[in-house]
């Protein structure tokens, strides 16, 4: 079965922008005369319209292929000069590795050793803000001002519950799990 | 002059305030305060101290007290005792750190760094196993038992925290402590274990 498809109108436009009439149409022929007709199968148009685009791929030449310079492979490895640099290379390297691992230790000494000083020398600091937080947690407070040395108030504050076998360390043992 | 600073492991405390007999512990800690007083050292008591010795304070006289009966009341009244110990062993520390002749101290050290550190010289000593023969009451096994002794962490924590506030001496009745002496963390810090 024959059918008809409307083909592109070769118009005023391609005249202006002096596009060439397609092939079977001769020039002077007057816009919207340009109707042809092709041939297709009505039922599966569209696998002929791939096969027809297909086939002109096909049929377009293909681009010559890159034409590579291949001296580079002719060219004699300098096998031991790349040693000799990857061994220089893998010894700077390693001296890397060895002032750096030097430079880290020294960071991390003098970073303790700050941190030292600082609780060292805010020692009374560290210590005053210690107990205001264990008086405002524990709900005791401390006026100014004794009626007993506190040492000595500490002496023997647990008396009545010690006897001969008390074990100071093993007491301590018991609490630390 | 600068004063020196000397930390006292709980077990020193323990020992002050049940006057422990033991192999006269307790006068050997009364000669050292002695000592600490004479020469205006200061002691460093830390917050992991401070919490043992109520915890030793609270069990003790918890399993120390005779039983009756167990009820409300009795638990009201154990309580009660726990809390009036606790509360003048808080009062006289208190005391002593106004007066500056105690620091309460904690670590400044970020956790992870202070973690870092414990597992560090944690995984360094591997410790010691030996066998033991006795039952705790003193009765002899038939079988000895394998016993592992090595440092623990909280020996660790004392020590970092002792070293980090440049504690001369740290002061201990407990043998955990001797793994710790030499080793390169603790450098300038000397470990008094009292072996008594």
């Amino acid at each position: 079965m024959v059918i008809l498809q409307p083909a592109k109108k070769w118009d005023a436009q391609d005249q202006r922008e002096q596009r060439a009439p397609p092939p079977g149409i001769e020039s002077g022929q007057s816009p919207g005369e340009t109707w042809g007709k092709r041939e297709m199968s009505v039922r599966y148009p569209l696998n002929e319209i791939v096969a027809e685009i297909t086939r002109d791929w096909l049929s377009t030449p293909e681009p010559m292929p890159w034409r590579i310079n291949r001296s580079i492979e002719n060219a004699p490895l300098p096998v031991s000069v790349l040693s000799r640099e990857i061994d220089e290379l893998r010894q700077i390297v390693q001296e890397l590795k060895e002032s750096n691992s030097v430079l880290q230790s020294r960071v991390s000494a003098l970073e303790e050793k700050l941190a030292k000083e600082m609780a060292a020398d805010n020692l009374w600091e560290i210590s005053d803000n210690n107990l205001l937080i264990l008086e405002e947690a524990s709900g005791i407070v401390t006026p100014p001002g004794r009626k007993q040395d506190p040492l000595d108030a500490l002496k023997g504050l647990l008396m009545e519950y010690s006897d001969e076998t008390v074990d100071s360390v093993e007491l301590v043992r018991s609490v630390r799990g | 002059m600068v004063a020196k600073r000397v930390y006292l492991d709980s077990s020193i405390w323990v020992s002050y305030i049940l006057q422990e007999k033991r192999n006269n512990r307790a006068q050997t800690v009364q000669q050292l305060f002695h000592q600490i007083e004479e020469d205006e050292d200061v002691i460093l008591v830390s917050h992991l101290v401070l919490l043992e010795v109520l915890e030793v304070i609270r069990k003790r006289i918890t399993e120390s007290e005779p039983y009756t009966d167990l009820d409300d009341n009795k638990k009201k009244e154990i309580k009660g005792k726990v809390q009036k110990k606790t509360s003048l062993f808080l009062k006289a520390l208190s005391h002593l750190i106004r007066e500056h002749r105690v620091a309460l101290i904690d670590s400044q050290k970020p956790v992870d760094q202070w973690f870092g550190m414990t597992y560090s010289i944690f995984i360094s000593s591997s410790g010691d196993i030996s066998t033991h023969n006795h039952y705790p009451g003193g009765r002899r096994r038939a079988l000895p038992k394998y016993r592992y002794r090595g440092v623990g962490h909280y020996d660790i924590q004392h020590a970092l925290t002792a070293q980090e506030f440049s504690a001369r001496d740290l002061h201990t009745f407990d043998q955990g402590f001797v793994e710790l002496e030499g080793h390169q963390e603790f450098e300038g810090m000397k470990f008094l274990i009292q072996v008594v």
